[in-house]
């Protein structure tokens, strides 16, 4: 062996070594998140804090919102602890207009919304808009765009039940994605029913939500159930039949379909009462 | 001084047991002084009725044979200290690998969210024990007869499976054959409502070889409370079926809960009070005093031949079949028909057992410092060849697809066929309901009580209970969806890391969508707390 070859082999890995560098920082990290989306808050922060500093202040950011995010989830969740929280994900909207700025204002409202002792519904209601309008919204603003319907839904001002239904459409225009639109139609629908309003408007949305498909498992199982419920009540028994026949075939352990098979027989069946609009 | 020899000698005696004792804890597997490194899974479980509790040793013995680097032990704790036992472990520490619990376990909703691993990620994969069986390539939570849809395998509000089943369960009838022929002349159980109201009857005055009277179902607060649930839930099926605001086919018990406050039904209803009327014949055939009694109580005045039948779960089939001294005749709860004076105008027959449900759930300890080897026993459990071996030592059904059930237990396979109703009637919604039931009970199943003198008081009480039960219930559901937001956004965020993965995305928007779900639900209970039935203006 040459003298010269093993420095030879340090020219070469040296770049390898450098350009792997940047690349671990973002495994190690990456090892973080999947703490995070197990549930395991106090570990994640344990393996955050153990990375090495790193020079790269887009690596830092990434740490950064990582930092924040474990901060929701540590225990015991304090007023001081989500003020820290917010305070971090507000310097990342400071510094920059990437995704990560999109993420953190969806996370402070969240915060504002559902992990503050006096719940802001009006400040989350802004910084869902503010997410939606983001030029690099990406999974967020399709996020924030159904979190916002909830709360035009449910919780803030309106007039009257009807209102909030209009309200929440309206966000059904300018959806990105088709299972934005889908959850929106399901959550129409399911106020529709809540406010006992015309059942006619919530076949409509689950006709809609159902044609755009990608449900699985339980929640499919039941919008079958509502729809073959639905198109018998209003005397579509032939849809009525079709949705019977889909649950059977695509959720075949879901004992329901016995009753329903009875009901479009025209067996004599249990009533349902009336809710307001009952056709 | 003779006795000072025999005080030595008893002292000796005594430390040297004592220094056994410690010797033997300290050197027992994975205690601190052992030799024996193997990693130790503990598994804890409150199935302490005959059968069962075997069949869990024999499951960790076949499992410790087929796995000789790693030891499985079984801690069979008593039901009526398991939550304050599991509670203290959870909190110290100290909890085993994989744990028994449910939901109905009251005061501890929290605990899977607080203490529990989820394991959506296995559970998603084949089981490896079921190689060679028609199972083999099969997503482990689909091998289970039920795809593990029970409210502990898969937690709604936290979106992720969280334990495996290892059973199924269905409640039936256990008769006394020799008293039944005794009695009616024949070893056959009263096939219809009818002929069991003839059985009571005829009863009447007979005393037991012991001097007590002869009663018909052996009692115990438990037993005749699960008789009523079953009871009063399938008289109020037209009910639920009448609430079903959603179309769901029959409302869940939270939206019927809702329904209570919002004005839409209460317990002045024909189908519920003619319910009670039913209830209160049954109470009526039932030993005195039966409230203030155990489980256990129930079981030895039948077992005594005090009670011609007993109401319970397959948990206690094998119990009985091993420790009666009688021939045994198991049959379905015969249920009134439209026939009945009181309640028969309200009956739908048949009545499906319900959604075939697995029971008996084992969640993962999120503390487990032997995550994977846990995961490997449960694996194994409830793997065709293991749940086998379940079925076979504890006489108990399968919970798993593919388990041969044996001849003896087929009578107690639940009905799948009928009409169904989706909720409990709210006797027992959450803790506080159910401790107005416990108070007040007495005014409708005591001889001297009556229907109409227990709603009196009943239903007012009732009705603040379950604003509590639901405030609760809202609470739980925040402290779910909080936990869920962090490991939202680090699924998305490691899509933007990592470049988009199908599974990991398709399970994002699941988990996502079934959360938006779980917030338009927590919204409406907290505006009907507010606002009852105005709820609509």
């Amino acid at each position: 062996m040459s003298p010269h070859q093993p420095r030879g082999c340090l020219r070469l890995l040296l770049p390898l070594l450098l350009l792997s560098a940047p690349l671990r920082a973002e495994e190690d990290l990456t090892a973080v998140w999947r703490q995070v989306t197990a549930f395991f808050a106090k570990e994640a922060m344990w393996a955050l804090e153990a990375l090495p500093p790193t020079p790269e202040a887009a690596t830092q950011r990434e740490r950064d919102f990582c930092h924040a995010v474990i901060l929701l989830d540590l225990q015991p969740l304090t007023e001081a602890r989500l003020d820290e929280a917010e305070n971090r994900l507000l310097r990342l909207i400071a510094t920059d207009e990437d995704e990560i700025a999109a993420a953190a204002r969806y996370l402070i409202a969240r915060s504002r919304q559902l992990y503050r002792q006096r719940p802001d519904h009006a400040g989350a209601a802004r910084l869902y808009r503010e997410t939606m309008a983001h030029p690099r919204g990406g999974p967020w603003a399709e996020l924030a765009r159904v979190k916002l319907a909830l709360l035009e839904l449910y919780v803030l001002p309106a007039a009257n039940p009807p209102a909030r239904i209009a309200a929440a459409r309206t966000l059904l225009v300018g959806a990105g994605e088709d299972f934005t639109r889908r959850d929106l139609h399901r959550l129409i629908a399911r106020a529709t029913l809540f406010y006992d309003l015309d059942p006619a408007g919530a076949l409509a949305d689950l006709l809609a939500a159902e044609a755009i498909g990608g449900l699985q498992g339980e929640p499919h199982a039941d919008q079958l159930v509502q729809l073959t419920e639905l198109a018998w009540e209003f005397g579509r028994t032939t849809e009525a039949a079709r949705f019977h026949a889909r649950l059977v075939a695509e959720h075949p352990r879901d004992v329901r379909a016995w009753g329903l098979a009875e009901k479009l027989s025209g067996r004599p069946a249990p009533a349902r009462g009336r809710f307001g609009h009952a056709p | 001084m003779p006795r000072k020899p025999r005080l030595w000698v008893a002292l000796g005696l005594a430390l040297a047991a004592y220094v056994a004792v410690v010797v033997m804890v300290f050197t027992r597997p994975g205690a601190a002084l052992s030799t024996d490194k193997r990693p130790v899974i503990r598994i804890a479980h409150w199935q302490v009725e005959v059968g069962p509790r075997e069949a869990m040793e024999a499951l960790a013995a076949a499992y410790n044979a087929r796995n000789p680097d790693v030891r499985v032990e079984v801690l069979a704790v008593p039901g009526n200290v398991y939550v304050q036992w599991l509670r203290t472990q959870l909190t110290g520490g100290a909890a085993p690998d994989i744990i028994e619990f449910g939901f109905w376990l009251h005061g501890s909703r929290d605990i899977p969210a607080r203490y529990f691993a989820p394991i959506t990620d296995y559970v998603e994969q084949p089981n490896p024990y079921n190689r060679g069986t028609p199972q083999e390539h099969v997503r482990w939570r689909e091998t289970f007869l039920d795809g593990l849809k029970t409210n502990e395998g898969y937690i709604r509000d936290l979106n992720n499976y969280y334990a495996v089943t290892l059973c199924m369960l269905s409640m039936r009838l256990f008769y006394n054959a020799d008293l039944l022929e005794e009695v009616t002349g024949s070893r056959e159980p009263p096939r219809t409502y009818g002929e069991l109201q003839a059985l009571g009857a005829a009863l009447q005055g007979r005393i037991s070889p012991r001097g007590a009277a002869l009663a018909l179902f052996a009692g115990s607060n438990f037993n005749t409370n699960v008789t009523m649930d079953v009871l009063l839930a399938r008289t109020a099926l037209s009910l639920n079926h009448a609430r079903d605001r959603f179309r769901e086919h029959g409302a869940v018990t939270r939206d019927f809960a809702l329904d209570y406050l919002r004005g839409g039904w209460n317990y002045r209803q024909p189908e519920l009070e003619s319910g009670f009327a039913v209830l209160r014949e049954i109470a009526l055939l039932t030993r005195p005093g039966f409230q203030q009694l155990e489980r256990d109580a129930a079981m030895q005045e039948f077992m005594r031949g005090e009670a011609v039948a007993i109401y319970t779960g397959t948990w206690d089939a094998t119990s009985l079949q091993k420790l009666s001294p009688f021939e045994l005749a198991v049959a379905e709860f015969p249920l009134p028909d439209r026939s009945h004076p009181a309640v028969g105008a309200h009956m739908w027959l048949p009545q499906s057992e319900g959604q075939v449900g697995t029971a008996a759930p084992f969640f993962l300890n999120n503390t487990s410092p032997h995550r994977a080897a846990a995961i490997d026993f449960m694996r194994f459990m409830t793997s065709v060849p293991g749940n086998q071996i379940f079925v076979e030592a504890s006489g108990w059904l399968p919970s798993v697809e593919g388990v041969e059930v044996p001849d003896h237990l087929r009578p107690h396979l639940p009905r799948r066929d009928g009409w169904m109703g989706r909720s409990a009637t709210l006797r027992a919604f959450g803790a506080e309901t159910s401790t107005v039931w416990q108070r007040l009970a007495h005014r409708l199943v005591s001889r001297e009580g009556g229907v109409d003198s227990f709603l009196t008081t009943f239903e007012p009480a009732f009705a603040a209970g379950l604003r509590t039960d639901l405030g609760r219930d809202a609470r739980n559901a925040l402290d779910s969806m909080r936990r869920q937001v962090p490991a939202l956004a680090g699924l998305a965020t490691l899509d933007r890391l990592e470049g988009p993965d199908p599974l990991r995305l398709a399970n994002r928007l699941e988990r996502e969508s079934s959360q938006h779900l779980t917030e338009a639900r927590y919204y409406e209970t907290l505006a009907v707390l507010e606002k009852g039935p105005a709820v609509t203006q």
